[in-house]
């Protein structure tokens, strides 16, 4: 007897298309509408609840003007957690939530996609004034949200369909599978970065809330405003509230005595790779030393981490490569949101066994940095934004006078215009670094480009493989031989050809890498999914003296 | 103008369409290898990609024969098996090594020399040498800058010389410039409208100003993708309107008809046109990027912009040469079709509304074709005594490639249905 399962009819949230003028007009009118709401204090919120300090304890501010405060945020403490973490321990809502079916708790992400499109462009609005992104970039965040709401509301219970359609049934035994957060107080910490604020804090955080934890979610102090509407958009899908808390506060006061909480069962992580290893000692050790202390009630498997970290991601321009496509390419993968993305590209491989392609493809490259437009990334004409913060601008200076003390020579520095006040740099591209150079070799996370010249495709391989790191990879090349080489061995999560290797969609390209990019996670695909989840197997014999029990 | 009056004149115009379809399959080209490659590659889709990827990639490869040799045994080896037999043998040629080389060095040849002169033509002598040859048969030609993508100002300013240089051939009997929008700056992209709209108008005002000042040469701003339509014709308007000269028809812009929305543009101009005072060209296209049009919008989730069958369009084409015919006091008109259907509407619309003998209109008038792929029509029209106009694209093969693959891809698909050099 076959069954048929039907795959889930998914469909990407359209992005706007700018070429329409009242979409123009609508995002311009939040734009200037948004500022008005800048300044408040915004609370923590444990079950629904707003949480004040006494303290402001930190401000975000717009990163392209220092002088405008997004939000002014009470910062949460210890205490804070301990009582998010007693309100579920504590909560009969948090178990129901826990034993229901990922049926059972789709139709919450569809709710809270549904907000985001409500919001949609006063979301986009803040993302652009509190991350610094233009518009076409923030309108993606939001989207992507959305896209991950919509997909594993879908592949949830298609999971659990197709687990339970493909067990053997028989006639008096009847098997069954469940999929469980593995604990009867299921927690996971959500830690999320600034420069996806949108969808890689919903991300995570609602896969972990449909996979039946309950999630406590600390933005970055860099995105919490937006944060502070994410949970929003979150408790107005009317979920039970205390299965979600928003901890807004510094990581390494508050994301640390999260990450470590005896009591807590899973960690997700987006952000360095620094914090991302310590995070996986800290879980590792916490499952050999800790989970013997523990009740058995409260005993679970393990302490599991879901982790997205850093790239140095690499592009190869092969010899035979379209260069109006590659140069297009490399440019919006290298400097599309100041390089501040981790599947950014920042090392260029060009493959010129003297045909000049080398000096082509720089060349107008150079020009085309030396032409973008850097300014306030609310302005419709800005090509380019600033950085983060101060921090992330002297980390940039300081791989610049690196790269030109280990031989570097700088090919292009973008015009930043003077009369900004914000975290502006120069978007760079530099040649002569060596492969081994810590200039080639770190991830900067910014505005900054290596450019190698080898005489093979091979050699460009190998280069290209050449580091800790295997998130994306571009090849730009018609040599069908060559592609299939790099389909082969280049060595990441996320191989793109003949297009940019940034902006994976979900979907399409579920997201994630290698090496010390990751633990193997794929964000936007449905076997994510499956890193929140334990089966449970259950078989029950059905016959009673001869006759089978319906 | 009701949507009955066009299916009157269509029917009215049926006798001259196929008494010009009979004209034509006279005149057409004899059987050359183009024609025959072609024919080949529209029976089989993945034989016509292969062949299209082949063609694309080979300016890259740098005359080098080898190369070309590898590359054609890469793209050809899966595919061996759809050659019909004494194909199949020549192929297996390109297994000897010596004479693989010299088989890449015709390959070469041929595309460069036999293939591409079909669709493009190579510098400004040729043109001109053209524009005395068509000259007898009242008929002009526009020239067109074929060219890379414009990825940065420097680049920009190359092609604006390249116009202003063409503007100047005025004496040699070329009148009509082709200007492409994403030329006029290299960000020309919705998603920095206003900053694209500002860059674009300063530039194109002073060719404009130049164009009519200057050198009296016509200017006709071209249509590219859908995504850069509003712009385009934003900053035209713009420039235009700020360009209220009595008397100044020297400007054009280009309509799409297979685009759903396509009349509106045509309302536009003739309103922009009235307020100024002074006509406005119009080149009235079919469009001729079909397929990328479906795929942007199917990949983005947006709705399609473009009409999904031919009949469609050629009814909207239909549609907007009257609706511009009746505002012939403000539209210099140029129908750009090589569908003798088509054409033979625009004929008895002219008929119907007196316009075949007015000198003032007839002498701003002109039916438009390709260069290469549009002899046919041309020498029917001139033997009508009609006046054409033909679209002459200029460069070298790297410069021409987006052009000649979407020709291809025109003249081999059943989807793409501009214009068909192989009409069956």
């Amino acid at each position: 007897m076959s069954q048929t399962i039907e795959i889930p009819d998914f469909k990407n949230e359209p992005l706007f298309d700018f070429s329409k003028e009242e979409i123009r007009r609508d995002i311009n009118n939040t734009l200037e509408g948004a500022e008005s709401i800048f300044g408040f204090r915004f609370p923590a919120i444990i079950s629904g609840i707003d949480t004040y300090g006494v303290d402001i304890s930190f401000k975000t501010r717009n990163p392209a003007d220092i002088d405008q405060v997004i939000g002014n945020f009470y910062g949460t403490t210890e205490k804070d957690v301990d009582n998010a973490i007693s309100v579920i321990l504590g909560s009969r809502e948090v178990s129901e939530w826990a034993q229901s079916s990922m049926k059972e708790r789709a139709p919450y992400l569809k709710k809270i996609a549904n907000n985001f499109r409500e919001m949609r462009h006063f979301l986009t609005a803040l993302v652009v004034y509190e991350e610094g992104k233009i518009r076409t970039e923030a309108d993606a965040d939001v989207c992507e949200a959305i896209d991950f709401l919509e997909y594993y509301s879908e592949y949830g219970p298609f999971l659990e369909e197709l687990n339970n359609k493909t067990l053997l049934n028989f006639p008096g035994q009847r098997n069954e599978a469940r999929y469980l957060p593995g604990s009867p107080v299921p927690i996971f910490v959500s830690i999320q970065p600034w420069n996806f604020p949108v969808a890689i804090s919903v991300g995570p955080t609602c896969a972990a809330l449909l996979a039946g934890y309950s999630v406590i979610y600390k933005p970055s102090v860099y995105s919490s405003v937006v944060g502070y509407y994410i949970a929003k958009c979150i408790y107005d899908s009317g979920i039970p509230p205390d299965v979600f808390h928003f901890l807004p506060g510094s990581g390494r006061v508050v994301g640390k005595y999260l990450i470590d909480h005896p009591r807590v069962t899973g960690v997700a992580f987006t952000g360095s790779t620094d914090v991302g290893s310590s995070i996986e000692k800290s879980v590792f050790d916490f499952n050999r030393e800790h989970i013997k202390s523990l009740s058995p009630a409260l005993r679970f498997k393990k302490k599991v981490a879901a982790l997205e970290t850093g790239g140095k991601n690499a592009i190869i321009v092969d010899s035979d490569a379209d260069v109006d496509q590659a140069v297009v390419g490399v440019y919006k993968s290298s400097f599309g949101y100041s390089g501040q993305k981790c599947s950014a590209c920042s090392r260029l491989i060009i493959v010129d066994s003297g045909t000049r392609l080398y000096d082509a493809v720089l060349s107008r490259l150079s020009e085309r940095i030396a032409d973008t437009k850097i300014g306030m990334p609310k302005d419709e004409a800005t090509q380019m934004g600033p950085l983060i913060n101060k921090s992330a601008v002297n980390n940039f200076y300081s791989y610049l006078n690196l790269a030109e003390a280990e031989g570097g020579r700088i090919l292009v520095r973008g015009n930043v215009p003077a009369y900004l006040n914000g975290y502006f740099v120069e978007p760079v591209i530099v040649a002569n670094v060596g492969a081994n150079s810590r200039f080639a070799q770190e991830e900067i996370f910014a505005p900054a480009l290596a450019v190698f010249k080898v005489s093979t495709f091979g050699d460009a391989l190998m280069l290209a493989n050449n580091t800790e790191f295997g998130l994306t990879g571009g090849v730009y090349s018609r040599n069908p031989v060559n592609i299939q080489m790099a389909k082969k061995y280049f060595n990441v999560g996320n191989l793109y050809i003949n297009q940019k290797c940034t902006g994976a969609i979900v979907g399409r390209q579920p997201f994630g890498g290698f090496k010390m990019s990751g633990n193997g996670t794929k964000a936007g695909g449905w076997d994510y999914l499956l890193n929140f989840l334990y089966r449970k197997n259950i078989s029950e014999d059905t016959m009673r003296h001869g006759a089978v029990l319906e | 103008m009701t949507e009955n009056d066009v299916v009157l004149l269509e029917e009215k115009s049926k006798p001259m369409a196929e008494s010009l379809e009979r004209v034509m399959r006279e005149l057409k080209p004899t059987m050359s290898l183009t024609i025959m490659l072609l024919r080949l590659a529209g029976k089989d889709k993945k034989l016509r990609s292969k062949l299209l990827e082949f063609i694309d990639v080979m300016p890259s490869l740098g005359g080098n024969r080898k190369k070309i040799r590898n590359h054609f045994r890469m793209y050809m080896d899966e595919h061996r098996h759809r050659f019909p037999v004494p194909y199949k043998q020549m192929l297996n040629v390109m297994n000897i090594p010596v004479v693989s080389l010299w088989c890449a060095g015709v390959m070469e040849w041929v595309i460069k020399n036999k293939f591409a002169p079909h669709f493009i033509i190579k510098d400004k002598d040729e043109l001109f040498e053209l524009s005395s040859l068509y000259s007898a048969d009242n008929c002009g030609v526009m020239a067109d800058f074929l060219g890379e993508k414009v990825l940065t100002k420097k680049e920009s300013e190359q092609f604006i010389r390249k116009y202003q240089e063409a503007m100047g051939w005025v004496d040699r009997g070329i009148v009509h410039v082709s200007v492409k929008p994403s030329s006029l700056y290299p960000f020309f992209e919705p998603e920095h409208y206003s900053l694209a709209k500002r860059e674009a108008e300063v530039t194109l005002y002073g060719m404009f100003v130049s164009a009519f000042m200057q050198y009296n040469s016509r200017v006709t701003l071209d249509a590219e993708h859908y995504a850069l339509r509003d712009l385009t014709e934003d900053v035209f308007c713009q420039v235009v309107s700020e360009l209220k000269i009595s008397g100044c028809d020297n400007f054009g812009i280009a309509v799409q008809a297979y685009l759903k929305d396509s009349m509106g543009s045509a309302e536009r101009f003739v309103g922009v046109a009235k307020k100024r005072g002074a006509p406005l060209m119009v080149r009235l296209v079919k469009g001729a990027y079909w397929d990328t049009e479906v795929e942007i919008a199917n990949q983005n989730g947006w709705s399609v912009p473009v009409f999904e069958n031919k009949e469609e369009t050629d009814r909207n084409f239909n549609r907007i040469a009257l609706y511009l015919l009746e505002n012939s006091d403000y539209i210099r008109f140029y129908p750009a079709t090589h569908n003798p259907k088509s054409i033979a509407f625009v004929y008895t619309a002219m008929n119907e509304l007196g316009l075949l003998n007015n000198n003032e209109f007839m002498n701003n008038f002109a039916y438009q074709v390709l260069y290469g792929l549009g002899e046919s029509p041309r020498k029917a029209l001139a033997q009508m005594h009609l006046p054409t106009l033909v679209y002459a694209p200029m460069g070298n093969l790297m410069e021409g490639m987006s052009y000649f693959a979407r020709r291809i891809l025109e003249n081999t698909s059943n989807e793409g249905f501009l214009f068909t050099l192989v009409d069956e």
